[in-house]
């Protein structure tokens, strides 16, 4: 019985992604993801006070900030999937984004919560409604230079189901 | 004597019934691998048919309608989008570039879209393709026109012909505009999208061709107008200048009414819609391969009905074999091997078959749905399935062998039948 449940035990750590042998990588977690002393204005906020603002399709907290101190680490970070490209079975570019993508009912997340991830092979993505896990290296160099473009971006290393 | 060669000579011996057995697993087989073909490349060629576009942008509607009439010529528009509403859009700070889709008119049947000389630099397709001429360049005047591969190949149409296009997307048009043919002056390299099968026009040429009376002020002064004034289009696509802000913006002209003057506008993410599509299809797909799993079942069982039919007229040969010294588990492994071979045979049939019809029919299949089947060889997918009708082959083989192996044991050297 001892053997079965080592043998058991064995297996499960042999499918695990991220073993212990892998490069090890931080879990991220979103609120991380805002610097620290940056008030973040509340999703609910954000919209009322985009409906009455008079310029008012620029949404506010668009500029929302980065933390530089993350540019070129590699982490982990829990989300959903915003497929932008790829084919008919492996996703190579999608934005994470902290809760289940294009939901019609909340505003979108702030620029600075959401990575836009490229995996140069693609992985496969089964169900958008699962989360995931990705990891990679993070850059947070935005590619038009102009404040509200700037966000993160990730060179996407692998991709694993979330099991919280 | 070898088990194979022997279970070979004795199919040999009954060759009517055993070419019917091939035959039905043949078939079975090619159903089942054609099936699976299909599916994954008419998927794929779905798939491949847009990339690099942040948005596509229309009156509001279904996602996967905006999607399908917009990129894939499928079905129609139920409204347009006011010319206004895409000028607002294309000043938006995170917009990088924005290309105009009028469609609607159509010439002898292939489908006719007004654009900007931008798609041409823009759209793309594959894995970030863009698109290339095979002849020629993009429309630079008023009455050039830019034809897809497959269009050009179907009319015979070759660069500098006049091309006369008509009002409606019907095959035959009543209303045929001869004051207005168009000149080709480019020809695009094939994508194996429904690009192939579109003409290209300018987005000023739309204008004219439905305004029949006042053709006589389009003067040589406007040659060089390929907008001209617009005063609605069909839908249009939208590049950003960072992906990032790809769901504000989608957020923002599905809500905002500032932004596009509070007109019904619905903008959607291709790949995000794509995927949604697939999730919806996964169930008819899923549909698609039971059936074409149960055909090769009845196959099967088909060729075990001629098994164990053909069982008893032949106790007689396994009782000679016995008294030749074959014991029990050898004649049980003779009927094994039969059915594997008939199986192994009925498939190397049914690929055969596969690849005569695709062939014979690639041509038709491209013309009626536009689905272009390139013949590859085996995938690893299509390699399982082969492997799996083997393996329910080998399955199906055990139980003769099982009553062969009762029989022998009972009958011993001599048979009362």
């Amino acid at each position: 019985m001892q053997n079965l449940k080592a043998i058991l035990v064995a297996g499960i750590m042999a499918v695990t992604p991220f073993s212990s042998d892998a490069a090890p990588s931080k879990e991220l977690f979103w609120d991380e993801l805002i610097p620290k002393g940056h008030v973040q204005l509340e999703q609910q906020d954000a919209s009322s006070h985009n409906e009455n603002a008079q310029a008012s399709w620029v949404q506010p907290g668009l500029d929302a900030p980065v933390v530089q101190e993350l540019n070129g680490k590699t982490v982990s970070i829990p989300g959903f999937v915003v497929p932008l490209e790829g084919d008919d079975e492996l996703i190579t570019e999608f934005l994470l984004v902290p809760y289940f993508g294009a939901c019609i009912h909340v505003p979108p997340p702030p620029p600075n919560q959401i990575v836009h991830v490229i995996i140069k092979d693609g992985v496969p993505i089964d169900s958008l409604y699962d989360a995931i896990v990705v990891t990679g290296e993070l850059s947070t160099k935005g590619w038009s230079g102009e404040i509200a473009e700037v966000g993160y971006t990730m060179k996407g290393i692998g991709v694993a189901p979330f099991e919280g | 004597m070898n088990m194979f060669t022997l279970a070979q000579k004795s199919l040999l011996n009954r060759k009517s019934t055993v070419l019917l057995t091939l035959l039905t697993i043949a078939v079975s087989v090619m159903l089942l691998l054609g099936v699976e073909r299909i599916r994954t490349q008419a998927k794929a060629s779905f798939a491949n048919t847009i990339s690099g576009t942040d948005l596509i942008v229309g009156a509001r509607t279904g996602s996967t309608n905006l999607l399908l009439y917009s990129v894939f010529r499928i079905g129609h528009a139920t409204h347009n989008v006011s010319w206004q509403s895409y000028e607002n859009i294309k000043k938006h700070r995170a917009v990088k570039w924005a290309i105009p889709l009028s469609l609607g008119d159509s010439h002898k049947g292939f489908p006719v879209l007004g654009t900007t000389a931008d798609y041409f630099k823009h759209y793309q397709f594959g894995k970030k393709q863009h698109l290339t001429f095979a002849q020629g360049h993009a429309f630079e005047k008023q009455f050039d026109i830019v034809l897809g591969a497959a269009i050009a190949k179907k009319l015979g149409y070759r660069l500098n012909d006049e091309i006369v296009v008509s009002h409606g997307a019907g095959n035959t048009s009543f209303h045929h505009h001869d004051e207005h043919p168009f000149t080709v002056v480019g020809i695009l390299k094939p994508t194996g999208t429904p690009l192939d099968k579109t003409l290209h026009l300018p987005l000023s040429a739309i204008d004219t061709i439905h305004n029949t009376g006042h053709h006589a002020h389009h003067s040589h002064e406007h040659d060089s107008d390929l907008i001209g004034e617009p005063k609605q289009i069909t839908a249009f696509l939208l590049g950003l200048k960072s992906r990032i802000a790809v769901l504000t913006l989608q957020r923002s002209i599905n809500t905002d009414a500032k932004l596009t003057k509070n007109e019904a506008l619905l903008a959607i993410i291709p790949g995000l819609t794509l995927r949604q599509l697939w999730e919806m299809l996964s169930m008819v797909e899923q549909v698609l391969l039971v059936i074409s799993g149960f055909v090769v079942v009845s196959g099967l069982l088909g060729m075990l009905t001629s098994l164990l039919t053909s069982l008893n007229q032949r106790r007689r040969e396994l009782a000679i074999l016995r008294s030749l010294g074959a014991r029990p588990w050898q004649i049980a492994m003779l009927l094994v091997s039969e059915s594997v071979l008939l199986t192994a045979t009925g498939c190397i049939i049914g690929i055969g078959l596969l690849y005569a019809v695709q062939l014979a029919t690639a041509g038709q299949l491209q013309e009626l749905s536009g689905l272009q089947l390139s013949l590859t060889w085996l995938t690893q997918h299509e390699m399982l399935l082969i492997a799996g009708v083997l393996l329910s082959g080998l399955l199906v083989g055990l139980i003769p062998a099982w009553r062969a192996y009762k029989y022998s044991l009972s009958d011993g050297m001599s048979i009362r039948v």
